[in-house]
């Protein structure tokens, strides 16, 4: 089971990823893969309306049993039921110039952030919720409302295959003016390196709380970047701006770490505030985190 | 400290290269596309301050390093011996023997080796040194100024005395606080010249290393000897020739008669000067390899008397005895006409005194002013005057006379009477003067029976020659040679019987005889050997004006004449002095012993001077040999080099290692871990 769990976990690898190529089959892989680690379904089973009588296995929920069906036929039947959800999952992805940033030659941040939104829209129509998608920088590149469905999967699918890094963002009164749109109340994920004015991230998440929307914010960090891996003098070039600056990192590597970290911990401390749950991504490790944390805010509010 | 290799220091350019990689190198920033600046911006060291040396340790380390590594490829040569000032005395032989082919430059390349191989705390002084030493330069650690002053050098015509060089040498190191010092002694060391080089070693200022240069002469013909005399045709000059050869030495005597209408012969040139002198040179008759001293110069006043005598006598006693002795030494038997003349007073012109031979005069009372002055200037001609002190002589005139310069012409400086009472004879007699050098012992011990009534004791005046003594030891005869080759001789007794019984002894015409044959024997020309005191009999500060066949004209004392004749007759020739109104013309040649053609080797140089002796000098091969040994300080160099790059490595892993910790310590310590 362990080496069945690090292979999963491997195939979620960004690097990994980045060697299917298609985005449909990404998705697939990362959301089969990462379900296969789990030892328990985690959403057959949990909606209220009945599929299908299937004969009982081993591993099986006792409480689960057709217990009617057991005393009509004498054998163990497991009930299963369609799930059944009304809140759409909307999917804000950030595709300013910054998420072009590539410390490694296989994926850049828009790379891992297609990924995560990808393996998330197949995860939801899995699981036959609507799904969402909104490509913003500046302004909204790519709005695709809320719906089910595999067909709705591909066009979510073919849309991020469109997107691309460019232009600078403006997280926070973006995410206010979608919401403005939003007709019921559901689940936003937002997917973005955050790096714009967090004052208006924040009042952004709060007023999307206060509305009634869940909000699960995935802040993409790669680890070269968080822990300044670039070693020496380097002439830094910011992807949004095109902004250079001559830094001698040796120097001012702690001064950095100590920015980022009073940054995080922002972060950190206003989204728990706001009631939003908050994951940093390193978009050099697996997805799975990232799918746990979905997966975990999906049930609690179902 | 010095280097074996020193052009290996070139690399010291080298040390520019870490300090330039320092401060360029880091500033070759590559480009990195950053999500963005926000936080960057915000660090407040984050900007690469220009020029600024980053990592100073690892920078010093490496420049340490690198000069290590350069100093040890040059080979440093390191005294680990403290300092000592050390002084060389280069000596140099310039006597005339140092102008034979190919010495002089010898001599110059010997030097210039010494000063170029001087140590770096060694200080050098160059004297050049024949008859007399001249300091080339004094002592200096002044290479330039050393090797100038060996380019100066040249040698003379003079003869070698190492004493003087020595003695010169001593006068510098006393000037000289402290330290060990050499003389190195840079000479041909001629064989002739080595013994009087026989002093002790405690004698010297110095230790002396010797330094051989030169090659031998092979055949050497000079000239030496020569003297002028008279015959009918005229003066004659004769003169010896001398060859030296690998076999040994031949002489050959030679005369030249100088007949007066053929003014030039091949081997010889001759002038008559104003003064009547005869000036010339003769050369060698055969040609050698050294011709330095092919030539000789001379200078003689002819003599144009023959034999005559003039005796003045105003006394019948003088005239008959001392009358009859000078008629049987000066006639000739086969001669009909008598050579003696008899005057009752001195002639009134010195140019009649000038056709005699010798002048006799008995003193009574005394001389006038005049008549001395007459007398003088015979002598200084080159005749022959004798005095006899006859017993009414005025003693208290002529010690006054005698006390002054003026009155030269006698001999003595004071001069008193004494009574034969007692048994007053002649004692000694110096029979090896020139004057007495006819007389036998026998004849002498005849006259030592003489009796004396009356005699006088004489004080001889400087330079004076003591003839004869009283048999109380004081002088009664005395004699001086004035410059012009005559002598004036001063008898304290005559032939009167009232002052001795000398007129009638049997061994008083021995005695006339001996003075006669002095009086006519041929003059030596007036020629003195280069480097020799030239005394002209005059007062130290007598004004003497030299002129020197090039025409250069010097002005000096009489006393230099005697103290530093080298500095005024550097080289040989003829040269024309002029003091008092008098004009004389002297020759001046090299000494002969300059001409030995035998020289000694290291070796036997080294005999004569205790330089086996250990010394606080190191000699040049000592220092080689310790400059072999330090040059292992290379080895060390080098190992230092390699320590120094060790730790270098260190402290850059060192460094590594603390980045990454601060890395992981600041990863660690921000919470940005995501707890699920």
């Amino acid at each position: 089971m362990a080496a069945d769990s690090s292979t999963n976990t491997r195939l979620l690898h960004p690097s990994v990823l980045a060697s299917i190529g298609r985005l449909d089959l990404v998705a697939r892989t990362v959301v089969e893969g990462f379900l296969a680690g789990l030892h328990r379904s985690p959403y057959r089973g949990i909606s209220q309306e009945f599929a299908a009588h299937r004969p009982y296995i081993a591993g099986d929920e006792v409480r689960r049993v057709d217990w009617r069906v057991y005393a009509r036929t004498d054998r163990l039947y497991v009930k299963e039921f369609e799930e059944e959800t009304n809140a759409p999952v909307r999917l804000l992805l950030d595709t300013s110039a910054s998420l072009k940033y590539a410390p490694r030659a296989d994926a850049t941040k828009l790379d891992y952030a297609r990924y995560l939104a990808a393996a998330l829209a197949y995860l939801s129509i899995r699981q036959n919720d609507r799904i969402g998608l909104t490509c913003f920088a500046g302004e909204v590149r790519e709005r695709i409302p809320a719906r089910g469905g595999q067909r709705h999967l591909h066009t979510i699918l073919a849309a991020l295959e469109r997107a691309e890094a460019s232009g600078q963002t403006r997280t926070g009164p973006l995410i206010l003016r979608e919401a403005g749109q939003w007709k019921r109340r559901g689940l936003v994920v937002l997917i973005s390196d955050l790096y714009d004015r967090p004052e208006e991230i924040v009042e952004a998440a709060t007023r999307l709380r206060r509305v009634g929307h869940e909000l699960i914010v995935f802040h993409l960090l790669d680890r070269a970047e968080k822990l300044m891996e670039h070693p020496g003098t380097h002439e830094f070039r910011d992807l949004e701006t095109g902004e250079t600056m001559l830094v001698d990192t040796d120097r001012a590597r702690r001064s950095y770490l100590e920015r980022i970290d009073e940054m995080l911990a922002h972060f950190r401390r206003e989204f728990a505030r706001a009631g939003a749950d908050y994951a940093e991504l390193d978009t050099a490790g697996p997805l799975d985190k990232a799918l746990a944390v979905y997966l975990l805010r999906r049930k609690s509010k179902v | 400290m010095s280097f074996l290799s020193p052009f290996a220091l070139a690399g010291l350019i080298l040390l520019s290269l870490p300090v330039l990689i320092h401060l360029l190198a880091k500033r070759r920033a590559r480009p990195v596309d950053f999500p963005s600046l926000r936080y960057l911006r915000e660090t407040p060291s984050f900007r690469l301050r220009p020029r600024r040396i980053r990592q100073p340790l690892l920078l010093a380390l490496r420049v340490l390093a690198l000069s290590l590594l350069i100093f040890g490829i040059a080979r440093p040569l390191v005294n680990l011996r403290p300092p000592s000032s050390r002084v060389r005395l280069i000596l140099i032989d310039a006597s005339l023997s140092m102008r034979a082919t190919g010495r002089t430059a010898a001599a110059k390349e010997a030097a210039r080796s010494l000063i170029n191989r001087l140590a770096r705390d060694e200080q050098a002084a160059v004297v050049s040194c024949s008859s007399d030493a001249n300091v080339l330069a004094n002592i200096t650690d002044n290479r330039q100024e050393l090797l100038e002053a060996v380019e100066r050098y040249q040698p003379g015509s003079g003869a070698i005395d190492f004493n003087k060089g020595f003695a010169q040498a001593a006068a510098l190191l006393e000037r000289q606080a402290s330290g060990a010092a050499e003389i190195d002694l840079i000479s041909d060391f001629q064989q002739s010249n080595l013994p009087a080089l026989l002093v002790s070693p405690q004698q010297l200022p110095a230790r002396v290393v010797p330094h051989p240069v030169g090659s031998v002469i092979e055949r050497n013909a000079f000239l030496l000897g020569e003297s002028v005399s008279q015959n009918e045709s005229g003066p004659v000059l004769a003169a010896s020739q001398m060859i030296a050869e690998a076999e040994g030495r031949t002489g050959s005597h030679h005369t030249w008669a100088m007949n007066a209408n053929m003014a030039e012969r091949p081997d010889i040139n001759w002038r008559t000067e104003v003064n009547g002198q005869l000036t010339g040179r003769i050369r060698t008759l055969t040609p050698d390899d050294f011709d330095m001293d092919d030539e000789r110069c001379f200078a003689f006043m002819p003599t144009q008397r023959g034999a005559r005598v003039l005796l003045v006598a105003a006394d019948a006693e003088t005239n008959l005895y001392t009358g009859a002795a000078l008629e049987a030494a000066a006639n000739n038997p086969n001669e009909k006409h008598s050579l003696l003349t008899r005057q009752k007073h001195l002639p009134e012109t010195a140019a009649e005194l000038n056709s005699y031979a010798l002048v006799a005069l008995t003193l009574h009372g005394a001389l006038s002013m005049d008549e001395l002055q007459r007398l003088n200037d015979y002598a200084e001609a080159g005749g022959t005057v004798w005095l006899s002190m006859a017993r009414d002589a005025d003693v208290a005139s002529l010690n006054a006379q005698a006390g002054t310069n003026a009155a030269g012409v006698l001999p003595v400086r004071s001069l008193s009477r004494q009574r034969g009472d007692a048994a007053l004879h002649f004692g000694t007699a110096d029979l090896s003067a020139p004057p007495l050098r006819a007389m036998t012992e026998n004849s002498f011990a005849a006259l030592r029976t003489v009796k004396v009534h009356e005699g006088y004791a004489l004080e001889p005046e400087a330079g004076a020659d003591t003839l004869m003594r009283w048999s109380n030891g004081t002088p009664a005869f005395v004699s001086v040679r004035t410059s012009g080759g005559g002598r004036i001789m001063l008898l304290g007794v005559s032939t009167e019987s009232a002052s001795s019984d000398m007129g009638s002894s049997p061994a008083f015409p021995s005695l006339v005889f001996s003075l006669l044959r002095d009086a006519l024997t041929p003059r030596a020309p007036f020629s003195y050997t280069l480097g020799e005191p030239v005394n002209l009999g005059l007062a130290p500060e007598t004004s003497v004006t030299v002129t020197d066949e090039g025409g250069r004209v010097a002005r000096v004392a009489s006393r230099d004449l005697m103290q530093r004749p080298l500095s005024i007759f550097p080289a040989q020739g003829i040269y024309r002095l002029e003091y008092e109104g008098v004009l004389r013309f002297v020759a001046l040649n090299p000494p002969s012993a300059e001409s030995e053609r035998a020289l000694a080797g290291a070796v036997e140089a080294g005999r004569y001077f205790d330089f086996k002796e250990p010394s606080t000098m190191t000699s040049f091969n000592e220092r080689l040999e310790e400059a072999e040994r330090s040059s292992n300080a290379w080895r060390y160099f080098l190992a230092a080099a390699f320590v120094l790059l060790i730790g270098e490595l260190f402290v850059r892993v060192r460094q590594r290692e603390k980045e990454k910790a601060t890395v992981e310590e600041v990863a660690s310590a921000s919470s940005v871990e995501l707890k699920l």
